[in-house]
């Protein structure tokens, strides 16, 4: 499908697009700002609202939000000693040292020029490696999307090194939830215990809504009584103003370099923000001629983390465009809003539906332009949100989920997967598991089952396992899932080693 | 016996019991559930034989009050705003919710509600043409 420039710009200025991408970045700075709640939860729960709308609408809104939360998570980090979303753990340390020096101006300058350009440069990347990547996608068939769907998991279980027997377990049971319903070899309902609204499957959304949302309110609830937290300095007292030419120039290779961190870490399924911007920020401190200086209160240490998150929510978005693998919870749930959309990724989505992609992508640019002017002029006003009460918050969240939860079929058996998924999601985080594995397994579920019974179908009565080492990309998936086994196996008997 | 343990134990049985399960259906059918059933045993039995032996216990007030009663209030909204119509429940909710965890005036929680509420009828119904139970009241 042939497109061209301008009428990609036109789609991106028509006043709706330009409204959500307005609205998404706002909402997102809102939540992101709020400690507790995530970039996964306003995602998850303004998902059902995107259903009525247009496909590029939707994803404006839901990408804007994604960058807006990554950028709004600094305010608190700076403002009130608290990351706002886990991704501004890291520009807490010199965030908040900043603000205490009577630098709170400079920091959030620093902080939402830093995402701008993080935003930017990682947008300029998904624009210019998904559409080759979705080609290769094309030379994918049935054992490769298998074995895509297991390095995916064993990649997110592998990078909760600690618990990386608990991150598989989590991933084994993401898998086996998405196995309720009709399989795809007989069309046989299994698990579904004589419930009809089962034999399709547990919608993916309201689990979705469930797992990220219901544990958040949990943990809100739990302090309720505490005193609300208030600004080190009030808002009204600080300027930000846009910074000065030199000093962009002089951080130009911070920008770069973080950039760079946060979009591989984001392509990697599971890694997310936090692990983005503190690999930022230590490569940014080991490389620095004073890196005592880090942690004490300057500016490098916010540019590097708040580019490497920004630049991470794009990462995230290229291996789920392109190979249906999401890089990042949000980038999952952002998956489950294209499949409802009808909207499959891959080569597909880049050539029959170039036309929203494309519109989705050029609108983030415009995305991360009215997220630069938000902070510049309205950062510190966002404080007021941290202010408010945490019961009204829990109320408010309780509402959203059941509400989006109720919007997406009208069916009120959406409503309960979503509670129960909210239970399993706060039990399973205070054993110690993580849901993201389970959120990729239900994700990829389907996939691999498919891969796996069609690559015993295409193997015709050959050895499957030299079946599949005779293809070049299903031996490149296998080698890259036994390295992230073995990485944190490695680690852990060499902990062993030494504590012995 | 630390927690790790007792949620490998709780992991296994589970998975004895659902594989038990898939002998109600078709071989074909369940094929790749068996196989994640048995990759789930081992994880479990990995899990209980390398967890520490002396581990934190987990904090106890993982089932606090607060947390319990979020849950339930939650589970009771959802259970009759199908029955007495969504912004009847709705309303119940929210001001019950919100006075129950901080006692101050109700008034204000009856203000914030209609608030939200209004907000939801303009948002959902009457933009993006999402009807919500009617029920027994409204």
């Amino acid at each position: 499908m042939e497109i061209s420039f301008w009428q990609i710009l036109q789609n991106v200025l028509n006043a709706q697009n330009v409204l959500m991408a307005a609205a998404g970045t706002l909402i997102g700075i809102i939540f992101g700002a709020l400690p507790g709640f995530t970039a996964a939860m306003g995602v998850a729960i303004l998902l059902p609202l995107t259903f009525g709308m247009n496909p590029a609408s939707g994803l404006i809104l839901l990408g804007a939000l994604f960058g807006g939360a990554m950028y709004g998570g600094s305010i608190a980090a700076i403002l009130i000693n608290t990351p706002g979303t886990p991704s501004a753990a890291a520009t807490v340390l010199d965030g908040y040292p900043m603000a205490k020096k009577g630098l709170a101006g400079q920091a959030l300058r620093e902080s939402v020029f830093a995402s701008f350009l993080g935003g930017i440069m990682g947008v300029t990347v998904l624009l210019f490696f998904a559409p080759p990547l979705a080609k290769i996608s094309l030379l994918f068939g049935p054992p490769e999307y298998f074995l895509l769907a297991i390095f995916a998991l064993t990649i997110i279980a592998s990078l909760s090194e600690k618990a990386l027997i608990k991150g598989f377990l989590a991933g084994v049971f993401g898998l086996m939830i998405s196995t309720i319903g009709m399989d795809p070899l007989l069309g046989f309902p299994r698990f579904t215990f004589g419930l009809k609204d089962l034999v399709d499957g547990i919608e993916l959304v309201p689990a979705l809504i469930g797992l990220f949302s219901i544990p958040e309110v949990l943990e809100i609830i739990k302090s309720h009584r505490e005193n609300v937290q208030e600004s080190v300095v009030p808002g009204r007292k600080i300027k930000i103003g846009f910074p000065p030419l030199q000093h962009i120039i002089n951080f130009l290779p911070i920008y770069l370099r973080s950039t760079i961190i946060g979009v591989i870490i984001g392509i990697l399924p599971g890694a997310g923000g936090s692990i983005a911007s503190f690999m930022a920020y230590n490569e940014t401190r080991r490389v620095s001629k004073h890196p005592e200086k880090f942690g004490t209160g300057i500016p490098e240490g916010v540019a590097a983390a708040e580019s490497a998150n920004n630049a991470m929510s794009s990462g995230a978005l290229i291996p789920m465009l392109t190979l249906g693998v999401p890089g990042d919870s949000v980038a999952a749930i952002m998956m489950g809003g294209l499949l409802i959309h009808g909207l499959q990724p891959g080569a597909e989505l880049f050539t029959k539906n170039a036309n929203i992609v494309f519109t989705f992508i050029i609108a983030l640019y415009l995305a991360n332009i009215m997220m630069l002017f938000c902070g510049i002029y309205l950062a510190p006003y966002f404080t007021i949100a941290t202010r408010t009460p945490k019961h009204i918050l829990a109320a408010s969240v309780i509402l959203l989920t059941v509400l989006g939860s109720y919007a997406i079929r009208g069916n009120i058996f959406d409503v309960y997967v979503m509670i129960t998924f909210g239970i399993i999601g706060y039990l399973m985080r205070s054993f110690g598991f993580s849901v993201v594995p389970t959120v990729l397994g239900i994700i990829l579920g389907t996939q691999a089952e498919k891969g796996l019974y069609g690559t015993l179908a295409i193997s015709e009565g050959q050895n499957v396992v030299w079946f599949i080492l005779q293809r070049p990309i299903s031996l490149i998936l296998i080698l890259l899932t036994l390295i992230s086994i073995s990485i944190p196996v490695v680690r852990y008997w060499r902990g062993r080693d030494k504590l012995k | 016996m630390n927690n790790d343990r007792w949620m490998a134990i709780f992991i296994m049985t589970v998975a004895i019991i659902i594989f038990g399960v898939t002998f109600n259906y078709p071989p074909e059918a369940v094929q790749f559930p068996r196989f994640l059933l048995l990759i789930c045993f081992a994880l479990a039995l990995l899990l209980f034989f390398l967890s520490p032996p002396k581990q934190k216990r987990l904090p106890n007030n993982i089932f606090s009050k607060e947390r319990l009663l979020t849950i339930i209030f939650t589970i009771f909204y959802i259970i009759i705003f199908p029955l007495m119509g969504f912004f009847t429940a709705t309303f119940l909710f929210l001001t019950f919710f919100m006075w129950y965890f901080q006692r101050e005036k109700i008034w204000k929680y009856i203000f914030i509600s209609a608030i939200y509420l209004s907000l939801i009828y303009i948002v959902f119904q009457k933009f993006l043409f999402v009807w919500f139970p009617e029920g027994l009241l409204w």
